[in-house]
């Protein structure tokens, strides 16, 4: 999808993923998913995935849903539209603990955080801001030119993607 | 019961000795994993890369003899065998075109790159089309297909995905028609609940499905019954893309089913909260209320 002139509203569902090589203001609602906001801070492009589980277990289809197959195809992504890995800074978002227990395995949220930090080292990619855990939702708003994210924080423990 | 330290330090040392092993094993056998899907990943990217590349090589020459066996056939008009052939041809292109669309729909899906989006169709319509579509293949098994629409909802808009839930009940109607007994019945119908969502469900009364395999079959590439004697067509994709794509819609599937019975899938798919051309997400899908946004 191109962007073009206007500045294109892009709502990333969650388990897709979104980049383009013009300006375009991605928006996504997150509970103990966790979202990815890379960008070129010398292309002056940007992209984002949304996961809501940490690893693909071989079932189903291989969708970017799960955390290491979004990481891999937000970068090809972004190299396919012109970026340098080495231009590249992260944002991460998300992870909330929603399901109000401390339970580890149902901890998705920090399980999804500690992938996406893993993940962004293993690249080699800097993470330059971050706003992650919690109990509470999340609506992130992301310029891909300026890079800029805004972050609306859930007033109230919330469920959801 | 008196131990002596000796003892008591050999029985420690052997101990210690077997976490250490237990720890190196677990080491090596977690950095083989590591590796596995290292190599998982890699040959799915290759796979996912391909798909995309010949997409479009297939597709045109795909939809040329499509239409081309549609002029045919007006062109051949009142020779038989023309006519015959040309049905033939069409009928098969139609089949490889329904076998590319569900190959193609999973490369789009495990690219993150299928969105949903959601016009207001005469939902009726759209399914009774769908349905004819499959009269033909029906008709090979002999097969009846029936659709039942309640009367009030006749003539109703619901927002939806056309293609999206195209290729959905394409693979349930094809699964059911496949799994069916030769001269069989198999039942399409709709409603709209009070909540706006949408329910979709095919029965077919064929060979079912066995409860231990009922989480099964939504994986990729399942087929139940595998090896060269296997009786069905298909390649186990169908089933496995219509999860992931009523996931998408934010929609859920479940299956009623037992051996000799058979099985009867319901899809319940919510309205959407999103219309190409508008940009009433924003308002609308706002699932939590918000904070003043501040800059990250």
């Amino acid at each position: 999808m191109g962007c073009g002139e206007r500045i294109i509203k892009h709502f990333l569902f969650p388990g897709t993923i979104f980049a383009d090589p013009f300006e375009c203001q991605i928006s996504t609602v997150l509970g103990s998913c966790v979202a990815v906001c890379l960008w070129d801070h010398v292309l002056r492009r940007g992209g984002m995935n949304h996961m809501m589980l940490p690893f693909w277990n071989g079932e189903g289809l291989a969708t970017p849903k799960y955390g290491n197959i979004a990481m891999e195809k937000l970068l090809s992504k972004m190299l396919l539209i012109g970026c340098h890995r080495e231009h590249l800074v992260a944002k991460v978002f998300g992870g909330a603990n929603v399901s109000g227990t401390d339970l580890e395995l149902f901890m998705i949220g920090d399980r999804n955080i500690t992938l996406a930090m893993d993940m962004l080292e293993k690249f080699r990619i800097a993470v330059v801001a971050k706003d992650v855990g919690g109990r509470v939702g999340r609506k992130i708003i992301m310029n891909s030119e300026s890079g800029v994210v805004l972050v609306g924080k859930g007033r109230r423990a919330a469920s959801g993607g | 019961m008196n131990i002596t330290d000796e003892k008591l330090i050999e029985e420690l040392s052997n101990r210690f000795a077997q976490s250490r092993k237990a720890f190196s094993d677990l080491s090596v056998v977690n950095g083989k994993l590591l590796e596995m899907n290292e190599r998982l990943e890699r040959s799915e990217a290759l796979k996912s890369n391909f798909l995309s590349n010949i997409r479009n090589e297939i597709n045109n020459p795909l939809n040329a003899i499509i239409g081309l066996a549609g002029q045919l056939a007006i062109v051949g008009e009142g020779n038989k065998e023309i006519t015959f052939l040309s049905s033939l041809i069409g009928a098969e292109a139609n089949h490889l075109d329904f076998q590319l669309r569900n190959i193609f729909m999973a490369a789009e899906l495990e690219a993150g790159e299928a969105n949903p989006r959601c016009v207001k169709v005469h939902i009726a319509t759209s399914l009774r089309d769908l349905v004819d579509s499959f009269r033909h293949t029906a008709a090979k098994k002999n097969v009846s297909l029936q659709l039942i629409l309640p009367e009030y909802e006749d003539g109703a808009l619901a927002a939806i995905d056309v293609e999206k839930f195209q290729i959905i009940i394409s693979n349930l109607l094809s699964n059911a028609i496949e799994y069916s007994n030769v001269g069989g019945v198999v039942e399409v119908s709709i409603s709209v609940g009070g909540d706006g969502c949408l329910q979709i469900s095919v029965q077919d009364h064929g060979v079912g499905i066995a409860p231990e395999d009922q989480q099964r079959i939504f994986d990729r590439f399942v087929q139940l019954e595998t090896g060269t004697t296997r009786s069905h067509l298909g390649h186990g994709l169908g089933l496995s893309i219509t999860k992931t794509l009523v996931d998408l819609m934010q929609g859920s599937i479940k299956l009623d089913s037992s051996l000799g019975q058979g099985t009867r899938f319901t899809v319940i798919l919510p309205p959407c909260s999103i219309l190409e051309d508008e940009d009433s997400f924003s308002e609308a899908g706002n699932l939590f209320l918000f904070d003043n946004m501040s800059e990250a």
